[in-house]
């Protein structure tokens, strides 16, 4: 009896010990973080950081919170020559302690990654043991600071809106969401480089416009609307849709449900290296606009139609790889696969990659499947 | 005993004190020797129509055309017209006897007395059971009298093979206590350790079964109930013909039904009444509410102080938002109002039936309303507590519920410090106290670990019964 006794003193005395310093702390008296976005300071700099704090009074249900006008959050803001030190900085304005374990998204202004390069936020994220590794990183334009003090129509607070935007965004195809842990591994990968989507506001609203392109640490470049949906189609993350003018002056939309995508590298006849980009898309036609008339195809129109679709994606996706290339932006990671499958050419080539890169023949494939037109004549 | 009359009468009115409820009528047998009698009863235990018309009466009325002079005992019980007589000469036999509510006839000149059946005081009809309801099924449950109950058991179970033995448990005052079982049907090893454990008990007196239950119970310390307990007469028949045994205790409503589970403490009599699609679905939903019960604030007071990850973002900012100025922290919070309700709870049981109403209303708006509008509570403990409640009446057996309920509390307290690392201590701790626990020689976490696939199909889950063979009678018929 003494001996169990004792027994179980000693799990309990270890268990006590098992959580460490994780403290407890009541959830409304912390001060939740949703937010963080980086700038480049102009003075006491170079970093900025904003941070998003959730005002919770605000958003009780009922009679019982604030409604109406007034913010259901506000921004702090601090200056350091360190991440770390500026959002630290921040509780001296805060009274209750600041919580990172809700941060949503990470965004970086186009200026500091243009400038200082994404190994500045990473190197704080990586070591970072409360931030999630599923939340998003974006590229803010032109900072992040008249992004984030945006109102949002349809969310309290900015960073939800973010989130519903991102999606929006991606279904449309217009852009595509990178997490903090994708963009580690990207960057990690020193022959894969690192490409996100851009966050900016037009008018008071914020919005997802295109995807920027980086070149090892340091972004290069930006790529948007049709750009951006032709390296979704190529990197295969997202559908959208695609418009043509066919004869008649009919001009054809086609929405995509279901795409993927396959790049590969190969060696042609004369031993100098080729990439391969093979897309599928399946989708319906989905609009068609003929001045003064409701159209409809027959179904000896399809086979010329998805020709003409299948041509349109072509020149979309070599466009927009023509643009990659020209950053020497590898976000397709050619790099790793010549070094995987032509590790002798890969050799001789390494010195210089980036040049290699920027002349590489791309040859674009697409096959589209308009399996479900619907109002055929 | 002597045979002077008077004299057994002061021997027998001494051993009761002089109690002024013991009545003792005097007579004259009316045969040729006109010899003195009494009847000695206790008042309130016996049916005196009975006596007067089937003891005294026919001793007066019915000598007549006799030719001997005198009567013995035994000729003389020839004439009392009541069910079962006897003729008994220890004194202390017969003090017993009256004491069960029988008469004891006293005859000048004979050494003992003809111990006469007149059992009948007042007792409660058989009326709807009061804690196990049931939608469909039986609406009967046992009453206080031991023999109405077991009339109620055979009503049910037609078998030649159902046995009742009698115990007589108690020192100072013996109260009957009866086993019932299925010969051959229920595990010898079983009947023969309840008849061993009921006669190991060392008590003065035996008022309820909650007696018996607390002293054979294997665990007595755990608070866990390892014995099941029920009020209705088909519950303890279902289990008899799956060869379970039933204690029954004169004086309670309650039947001890061993060995038991906690499996078929998750079951309801109406599980085997109502149809599969229903059954399916409560029953999944009673383990729900298990869970719920013993975890949900423990998990609240974790989520909302240590481990707020777990917690969806926009979840976190609305109970953020109704914490917000709230004084007291989640687990003071928490347990305020447990307490709270723990003691409506208590209050509405003892409540005086007239204003329980009133008093409940009153409980519901100081626990709820005027707390939240105070701001001492913030309306989802309200919420959490509620369904913490609700879930704990879900569950069928009282006697396990009321162990989750006093669970309850060391596990909000280790979350409270310890965050989601103590529920799951908490957790560990239980189980393995639960996989240890023995009800009478079988696993308490029956059928889950031993595993026995036939019985998992009514457990959390309740198949037709066409795909089952753990129906009751279906063992039965093969049996036989």
């Amino acid at each position: 009896m003494r001996k169990k006794f004792l027994l179980s003193l000693f799990g309990l005395a270890a268990l006590l010990l098992l959580p460490g310093c994780w403290d407890s702390q009541e959830i409304e008296e912390a001060a939740w973080v949703t937010s963080l976005g980086f700038d480049l300071a102009e003075e006491d700099g170079p970093f900025e950081v904003h941070q998003m704090v959730a005002l919770t009074k605000m958003l009780a249900a009922g009679d019982q919170g604030g409604q109406g006008e007034e913010d259901a959050f506000f921004m702090v803001s601090e200056t350091a020559d360190s991440i770390q030190t500026a959002v630290f900085k921040a509780k001296e304005f805060l009274a209750r302690e600041p919580k990172y374990g809700h941060v949503s998204n990470i965004i970086a202004s186009e200026e500091l990654l243009r400038e200082k390069g994404v190994s500045s936020i990473l190197s704080y994220t990586l070591r970072d043991h409360v931030l999630r590794p599923f939340i998003w990183i974006s590229v803010a334009s032109p900072n992040a600071k008249s992004v984030m003090e945006k109102r949002t129509g349809l969310e309290d607070i900015p960073s939800q809106a973010y989130l519903g935007i991102m999606d929006q965004a991606e279904d449309a195809g217009l852009a595509f969401a990178v997490n903090l842990l994708e963009a580690s591994k990207r960057y990690l990968n020193e022959n894969q480089d690192l490409v996100l989507p851009i966050i900016t506001h037009k008018e008071g609203q914020v919005h997802i416009d295109g995807m920027a392109l980086f070149k090892e640490d340091l972004m290069v470049d930006s790529l948007h609307s049709l750009d951006a949906r032709g390296l979704s189609w190529a990197l295969d993350r997202g559908e959208g849709l695609v418009s043509i003018s066919s004869k008649d002056e009919q001009l054809i939309t086609v929405s995509f449900r279901e795409s993927n995508s396959e790049v590969s590298v190969e060696k042609a006849d004369d031993a100098s290296l080729e990439m391969n980009v093979d897309i599928n898309l399946q989708g319906d036609i989905s609009d068609i606009e003929k001045e003064h008339t409701v159209a409809f195809l027959s179904e000896e129109d399809i086979p010329e139609v998805t020709k003409d679709v299948e041509e349109e994606v072509i020149s979309i996706v070599e466009n927009s790889i023509a643009k990659v290339q020209k950053a020497q932006s590898d976000v397709f990671g050619a790099a790793d696969m010549i070094a995987e499958e032509f590790p002798d050419v890969w050799k001789k080539i390494e010195g210089d990659w980036r040049e290699q890169y920027e002349e590489m023949p791309v040859n674009v494939n697409v096959k589209v499947d308009l399996n479900r037109s619907k109002r055929i004549k | 005993m002597e045979n002077a009359l008077e004299k057994n009468l002061q021997a027998i009115n001494q051993s009761f004190g002089e109690t002024e409820d013991l009545v003792i009528r005097r007579f004259s047998l009316m045969d040729p020797s006109s010899r003195q009698a009494a009847v000695i009863y206790l008042d309130g235990l016996v049916d005196t129509a009975v006596i007067s018309q089937h003891v005294v009466r026919p001793l007066i009325l019915n000598f007549t055309g006799t030719a001997k002079n005198t009567h013995s005992l035994e000729e003389l019980t020839s004439l009392i017209t009541v069910s079962e007589t006897k003729v008994i000469k220890n004194l202390n036999e017969i003090n017993e006897f009256i004491l069960a509510g029988d008469t004891c006839l006293l005859v000048e000149g004979e050494e003992g007395g003809i111990i006469a059946e007149s059992k009948g005081w007042e007792q409660r009809g058989v009326q709807e059971p009061i804690v196990e309801r049931a939608t469909r099924g039986p609406q009967e449950g046992f009453v206080e009298s031991i023999q109405t109950n077991l009339g109620l058991i055979r009503t049910h179970v037609n078998h030649s093979k159902l046995i009742f033995e009698k115990y007589e448990v108690g020192t100072v005052s013996p109260n009957s206590v009866m086993i019932g079982y299925i010969k051959d049907k229920a595990k010898a090893s079983v009947v023969e350790e309840v008849r061993e454990r009921l006669g190991q008990i060392d008590l003065e007196a035996v008022l309820e079964s909650g007696y018996v239950e607390q002293l054979i119970e294997d665990n007595p310390m755990s608070p866990l109930p390892s014995i099941k307990v029920t009020e209705r007469p088909d519950v303890v028949s279902g289990d008899i013909l799956e060869g379970r045994v039933c204690i029954l205790v004169n004086g309670s409503p309650f039947a001890l039904i061993v060995p038991a589970s906690i499996n078929s403490m998750m079951q309801s009599s109406d599980d085997y009444y109502e149809r599969y699609p229903q059954v399916f679905l409560m029953r999944i939903v009673r383990w729900m509410a298990l869970f719920i019960a013993l975890l949900l604030p423990s998990l609240y007071v974790a989520a909302t102080t240590i481990n707020h990850e777990i917690i969806q973002t926009p979840l976190l900012f609305t109970i953020a938002a109704t914490r917000e100025g709230i004084p007291l922290p989640a687990v003071l919070e928490a347990l305020l109002m447990e307490v709270a309700f723990e003691i409506l709870r208590e209050a509405g049981l003892r409540l005086p039936q007239p204003i329980g109403p009133a008093i409940s209303i009153v409980g519901v708006l100081v626990i709820g309303e005027a707390a939240v509008n105070a701001g001492i509570v913030s309306n989802i403990m309200v919420v959490i507590v509620g369904m913490t409640a609700l879930s704990t009446f879900a569950i069928p057996q009282y006697s396990f519920a009321n162990a989750i309920r006093f669970l309850r509390f060391p596990i909000i307290i280790l979350a409270s410090t310890l965050g989601l690392l103590g529920i799951g201590f908490a957790l560990m701790v239980l189980l393995t106290h639960l996989l240890k626990m023995r009800s009478f020689g079988n696993a308490m976490m029956e059928p889950f670990a031993p595993m026995s696939p036939d019985d998992l199909s009514d457990s959390v889950i309740h198949l037709p019964w066409k795909t089952t063979m753990s129906a009751p009678w279906k063992k039965f018929k093969k049996l036989l």
